[in-house]
């Protein structure tokens, strides 16, 4: 069992935090959130189609991004906040951030900002879509979605992410 | 899409993220890059989709921390019946939080209270002044009770009866034993 749940750990862990992350932009509750998925996910792997189970991890992690979104103050409020910009460069692995550290740019700055502007489900789908890599289809069913509109909506994210960029940098 | 006519900015700006996934097909990318290169605010769009996109694709993703693979794995060990649900993990946290905290106000009011102690019992303690009025009035009660009990208070029910208790009163304080005895003795008790 216990390695049959670290083989599944490992690989959605990183992903589901990744997401958890910059979705809530606060350590522990992305930490809370992942801990939940892997339980979930153990509890319930031999009913999951395995082709599916990428898809079915994304779903459930932004499910319990949103509850624990709404729990806080606002939703609103909670998506709109500032991005923890500087605690979550210090997770950054190490490899990357020598890297970052030496090709950070303004851009990339504005853009992080930018992207923590972002209201949901933009956000949401611009990091799977961006950031994760996730195809479009995957993002539909994770976000319970049509694909149509995960386009439209991506489409208008990109679009106020530059909109977004080119103001702060007026 | 159509591309069979000229396209114009808004279609262009439109088309823009299409272009960059390379999504838009042969006549639409030509029709992007003919408008592009006699347009100088829309290629800084497309520099700026191209640089944004590219971007993004870059930002680190996070590794999860051992630690929230062991307590997932941790939590499963227990059993299902035991799970903690999302909310009940944060109020345990907060729970947590909240004794620890209240620990530290106990640690504080009671070292508070033992420092109020301390000061008090400091101020309680009788002054050299208190011990000589108090000496006096001592000396003042055994000299009555010598001068109208005509002898039948014997010094030696004295010594058994009346100076234990008042010495023994006095020698719990310092100060007190210090200052009384030569008092005492002065008034020859």
């Amino acid at each position: 069992m216990t390695r049959d749940f670290r083989d599944l750990a490992e690989e959605y862990a990183g992903r589901v935090y990744t997401f958890a992350r910059y979705s809530l932009r606060h350590q522990e509750d992305a930490e809370d959130v992942t801990q939940e998925v892997l339980v979930r996910l153990w509890k319930n792997h031999d009913q999951i189609d395995p082709a599916a189970t990428s898809t079915w991890v994304m779903r459930v992690a932004r499910n319990l991004v949103i509850d624990l979104a709404r729990r806080r103050q606002s939703r609103a409020a909670v998506f709109a906040q500032g991005a923890d910009v500087e605690e979550m460069a210090a997770q950054v692995p190490a490899d990357y951030a020598a890297d970052a550290a030496a090709e950070r740019s303004s851009l990339r700055a504005r853009l992080e900002g930018a992207l923590a502007e972002l209201n949901e489900p933009y956000r949401s789908i611009v990091v799977m879509r961006e950031i994760q890599g996730l195809a479009y289809e995957e993002i539909a069913t994770a976000m319970n979605m049509p694909l149509g509109t995960i386009k439209v909506y991506l489409h208008r994210a990109r679009r106020r992410l530059r909109e977004l960029v080119q103001t702060e940098n007026t | 899409m159509t591309t069979d006519r000229n396209p114009d900015c808004a279609w262009v700006l439109e088309n823009l993220d299409a272009f960059v996934d390379h999504e838009l097909g042969e006549a639409g990318h030509a029709a992007v890059t003919a408008h592009c290169a006699r347009c100088g605010s829309c290629t800084r769009e497309l520099e700026m989709a191209i640089r944004v996109r590219k971007l993004l694709r870059t930002m680190p993703a996070f590794e999860a921390p051992a630690r929230v693979v062991d307590a997932a794995e941790r939590e499963i060990h227990t059993g299902a019946a035991n799970v903690t649900a999302l909310p009940a993990r944060r109020a345990v946290r907060l729970v947590r939080s909240a004794a620890v905290m209240a620990a530290v106000l106990i640690v504080i009011i009671a070292g508070a209270w033992f420092v109020e102690r301390q000061r008090v019992a400091r101020e309680q303690k009788a002054t050299e002044a208190d011990v000589r009025r108090a000496t006096a009035q001592l000396a003042l009660a055994f000299d009555y009770v010598g001068r109208y009990s005509n002898g039948v208070v014997r010094e030696e029910v004295l010594e058994k009866r009346v100076l234990p208790p008042i010495e023994r009163a006095i020698s719990r304080d310092p100060v007190s034993r210090d200052s009384a005895k030569p008092k005492t003795n002065q008034n020859g008790m």
